[in-house]
C-alpha cells in the first residue's frame, strides 16, 4: 500500500512523520511502525527524538520514500510505503522533468493520500492561497482518477492548529469538494485538526489508522490469494500413500548425495513442508488482520473529532 | 482523449479564461441535489502555470498574453467520476494576428491544429464587439475575423458541421460599464457571424459571455497592464459564466455517449429478437430431432446474455439523458444555442 503526503512547503509533513516515529516508531507494544531501511529507521529516530526536546525537524529537501510495515505486539500486520514530496515541488519555477515525472507517477499508484492544510494559511480571509489550493485539488485528482477498484481514502490534516486564527476562511474554498467527495462511491475522505510538538503526537496515528484501515481489503485480497495458492502447492506435493512415501524417501537420498557434490533441489518433501508453512503463515496473517481491522475500527468511530465525509 | 481548442486574437482573453475557470471549477458546481459538475486540470503543474497568471489578476494586473501555443489538459467529472477528458489547446493569439496576412506557415500551422478539434470555442472580448457595433475599424476587424477563422477551418475539414462552436465573449463585466445591452450585444454578434449561425448550415453553435468580476475595465490605451482599481475580481463559477464553456463541452460528450449507448441498444435489441426467433424454431423442432441435437440450451444462453446487455444499456442510456438534461438546463440558464440558425430552447447536438 503507498500513502502518500501531499501539502505546500511547510504545511507541517515531516513535523508529521517525526511525530508518528516518536507515538510508533520500533514499538513491540501496541500498535507500532518499524522502517525497513536502517538508515532510514536511524533518521526518523533521531527526527522523533529532536521532537522530544521541542526541536522541529527541518522540511523535506528532497523526495523520500519510506517502507515501513505496521505492526501489532512486534507482528507484521501489513507493509506500507509513505511517500514524502518535498513541499515546494509544485510551486518551484524550474521543476525538472524527472521530478515531474515522479511526482505525478507517485499519485497515479498512491493508494491513500494524506493532505497537509496549513491552519495559517487558512486563517487568511483573503483569496491569496486560492491558487495553491487549486494546486491541492490537480493532485487529489490526479490520485484518484482512473482508480476503478475500491474506495480511495483521503485524510486532510489541518496543522498549526495550536495558532490562533478562524480556519473555516480557507476551509470554506474547499466545502464544494468535501461536498463530492460525500456523495461519491469511490472516494471518501476525513478531515482532522493536528497539533505536533514536545507534548503532542498521537494525530498522525489516527490519520495512519484510517489509511492502513482502507488499504485492508486489497492487502487482504493478496493474502487469501497467497493462501490459496500454497493450498495448490499442497495438493500437488502431499504425500499419498506408501507408494509416495518410499519414493519421496528415494528422492532425498539421491538428493543428499547430488548435494553432498555441490548440486541439489527442493525435494517432494521439501515443497510439501514449505507449502504448509505458507498456509501456516498465510493464515496467521489473515487472523491478525481480522482482529486489527476490528480494533481499529473501533478506536475510528471513538475519535469523535474526525469530521467525516464518507459513504458506507 | 478529446481535443477541445481555444481560438481568439490577443489580448480576447483565452488565457485569462482558462486560469480562472481551472482554479473556479476545480472544487465544483452544484448543479442540485448534492450532484457537482468539475472541470480539474490533472496535471498539476500545468494547474500551477496556469495558477501564475491568476496571481496577476488577483494583484490587479492583467497576465502576459500566451507566448507560445499551450496544452492543458482537464477531467470533466460528474459526481467525480469522469464523463470526458479533453486536452484544451489555448492557441497563440498573436499567430493568429497573422493569418490574414500571407504567412504561409501561421496558416499551415493552424489548420494541422484545427484537425481533430471535438469543439471549437472562440473568443472574442466585449471591448471589440462595442467596437465594432460603434463601427470602429478595429472592432469590425476582430469580429469578421471569426468568420476567417471558421472560414478556413471549413475548407480542410470535411465534417465541420459535426463539430460544435461556441462564441465566448469575454470581459462582458464591460457591457455594465459602458452601458451596453448584453442582448443588443449579443444579437449584433449573431447578425455579424451569419455564416456560422445562419440557416441551412447544421451546425450547432453557442453564444455566451463571461466575466471575471465586476468593473475591471479595458485594457488602456498605454497598454498600462493595471485593471482598472475600483474593478473586483470574483471567481466563483456560475457568477461569471466561467462554467459555461466546459459545460458545452461536457453536454457534447455526453451527446456522443447517449448516441453510441442506443446505438449498442438498438444491436442488442435486435441481437434478442434473433435469439427469441430461433429459440421458437428450436423449439418447434420434433422431439426425435431433438434428441440427437438439441441446442435450447445454448440458445436461452444467448438470449440471456443480450437481454442482460440490453438491460445495461438501457440504464446506461436512462442515466446518461439524465444528467444530460440536468446539464441542458445550467446551459440554458446562460447561453443561447442554435441549431442549424434556430435558437432552441431544447439543446440538441449532432
Amino acid at each position: 500500500m503507498n500513502i502518500m503526503m501531499i501539502g505546500h512547503a511547510r504545511s507541517g509533513k515531516t513535523a508529521f512523520m517525526a511525530a508518528l516515529y516518536k507515538y510508533l516508531g520500533d514499538s513491540n507494544s501496541g500498535y507500532g511502525v518499524h522502517a525497513v531501511d536502517g538508515q532510514q529507521r536511524a533518521k526518523l529516530q533521531s527526527m522523533a527524538s529532536d521532537l522530544s526536546k521541542g526541536i522541529y525537524p527541518k522540511s523535506t529537501d528532497v523526495q523520500s520514500q519510506y517502507n515501513f510495515t505496521f505492526t501489532i505486539e512486534g507482528d507484521e500486520v501489513m507493509p506500507f510505503k509513505w511517500l514524502d514530496y518535498r513541499g515546494g515541488l509544485l510551486t518551484s519555477p524550474n521543476p525538472t522533468d524527472l521530478e515531474k515525472e515522479e511526482f505525478v507517477d507517485a499519485l497515479k499508484y498512491a493508494d491513500a493520500l494524506i493532505v497537509f492544510l496549513d491552519g495559517q494559511k487558512l486563517s487568511d480571509s483573503s483569496n491569496r492561497w486560492h491558487g495553491e489550493y487549486s494546486l491541492l485539488v490537480s493532485c487529489i485528482h490526479t490520485a484518484i482518477r482512473k482508480k476503478n477498484e475500491g474506495i480511495f481514502p483521503i485524510c486532510f490534516v489541518v496543522t498549526k492548529c495550536d495558532l490562533d486564527g478562524d480556519i473555516n476562511h480557507g476551509l470554506s474554498y474547499f466545502t464544494p469538494y468535501f461536498k463530492q467527495i460525500e456523495s461519491a462511491d469511490h472516494v471518501e475522505a476525513i478531515v482532522m485538526r493536528s497539533v505536533v510538538d514536545k507534548v503532542h503526537y498521537i494525530d498522525p496515528f489516527k490519520a495512519l489508522c484510517y489509511c492502513i484501515r482502507r488499504g485492508f481489503s486489497s492487502y487482504e485480497k493478496r493474502r487469501k490469494e497467497a493462501l490459496k495458492d500454497a493450498e495448490n502447492r499442497l495438493r500437488i506435493h502431499k504425500t499419498r500413500g506408501v507408494i509416495d512415501f518410499l519414493f519421496n524417501v528415494v528422492e532425498t537420498m539421491c538428493e543428499e548425495v547430488a548435494e553432498a557434490f555441490g548440486g541439489g533441489w527442493d525435494t517432494e518433501f521439501d515443497l510439501e513442508n514449505m507449502a504448509e508453512n505458507d498456509i501456516r503463515k498465510e493464515k496467521r496473517k489473515l487472523e491478525l488482520l481480522e482482529t486489527v481491522k476490528g480494533d481499529l475500527d473501533r478506536k475510528i468511530h471513538t475519535w469523535h473529532e474526525l469530521k467525516w465525509f464518507e459513504k458506507y | 482523449m478529446a481535443k477541445v481548442t481555444l481560438y481568439g486574437l490577443s489580448r480576447s482573453g483565452k488565457t485569462c479564461y482558462l486560469a480562472a475557470m481551472s482554479q473556479s471549477l476545480s472544487k465544483g458546481i452544484d448543479l442540485g441535489g448534492g450532484r457537482f459538475f468539475s472541470a480539474t486540470c490533472y496535471d498539476p503543474f500545468q494547474q500551477a502555470q496556469l495558477n501564475m497568471g491568476m496571481a496577476k489578476l488577483e494583484n490587479g494586473i492583467w497576465p502576459d498574453g500566451t507566448g507560445d501555443s499551450s496544452d492543458y489538459d482537464f477531467d470533466l467529472d460528474y459526481c467525480l467520476k469522469n464523463i470526458g477528458n479533453i486536452t484544451m489547446k489555448d492557441y497563440r493569439g498573436g499567430l493568429l494576428d497573422s493569418v490574414n496576412t500571407l504567412d504561409i506557415d501561421a496558416r499551415k500551422a493552424l489548420t494541422t491544429e484545427f484537425y481533430g478539434s471535438e469543439v471549437l470555442l472562440f473568443f472574442i472580448g466585449a471591448d471589440a464587439i462595442i467596437d465594432a457595433m460603434g463601427n470602429i475599424p478595429e472592432g469590425m476587424r476582430n469580429l469578421s475575423f471569426i468568420n476567417t477563422l471558421h472560414s478556413n477551418y471549413r475548407r480542410y475539414n470535411v465534417n465541420y458541421e459535426h463539430v460544435p462552436v461556441m462564441i465566448v465573449i469575454t470581459k462582458a463585466d464591460i457591457f455594465d460599464s459602458e452601458n451596453v445591452n448584453k442582448e443588443t450585444a449579443k444579437k449584433f454578434v449573431v447578425e455579424q457571424l451569419s455564416a456560422l449561425f445562419g440557416k441551412n448550415t447544421n451546425m450547432t453553435v453557442g453564444i455566451t459571455m463571461v466575466s471575471l468580476g465586476r468593473n475591471l475595465g479595458r485594457r488602456s490605451a498605454d497598454d498600462s497592464k493595471e485593471i482598472n482599481p475600483g474593478g473586483q475580481v470574483d471567481l466563483r463559477g456560475e457568477s461569471g459564466n466561467l462554467h459555461i464553456p466546459m459545460m458545452f463541452c461536457a453536454y457534447h460528450f455526453f451527446w456522443q455517449e447517449i448516441v453510441k449507448v442506443k446505438g449498442s441498444l438498438e444491436k442488442n435489441n435486435e441481437e434478442v429478437e434473433n435469439a427469441r426467433y430461433r429459440l421458437e424454431e428450436e423449439l418447434r423442432r420434433s422431439s426425435f430431432a431433438r434428441f440427437f441435437s438439441n441446442h435450447e440450451s445454448a440458445i436461452r444462453d444467448i438470449l440471456e446474455r443480450y437481454q442482460n446487455c440490453a438491460k445495461e444499456d438501457r440504464q446506461r442510456r436512462d442515466n446518461l439523458v439524465a444528467t444530460f438534461n440536468k446539464i441542458e438546463e445550467f446551459l440554458k440558464r446562460d447561453a443561447d444555442i442554435y441549431v442549424n440558425g434556430v435558437k432552441n430552447d431544447k439543446v440538441k447536438l449532432d
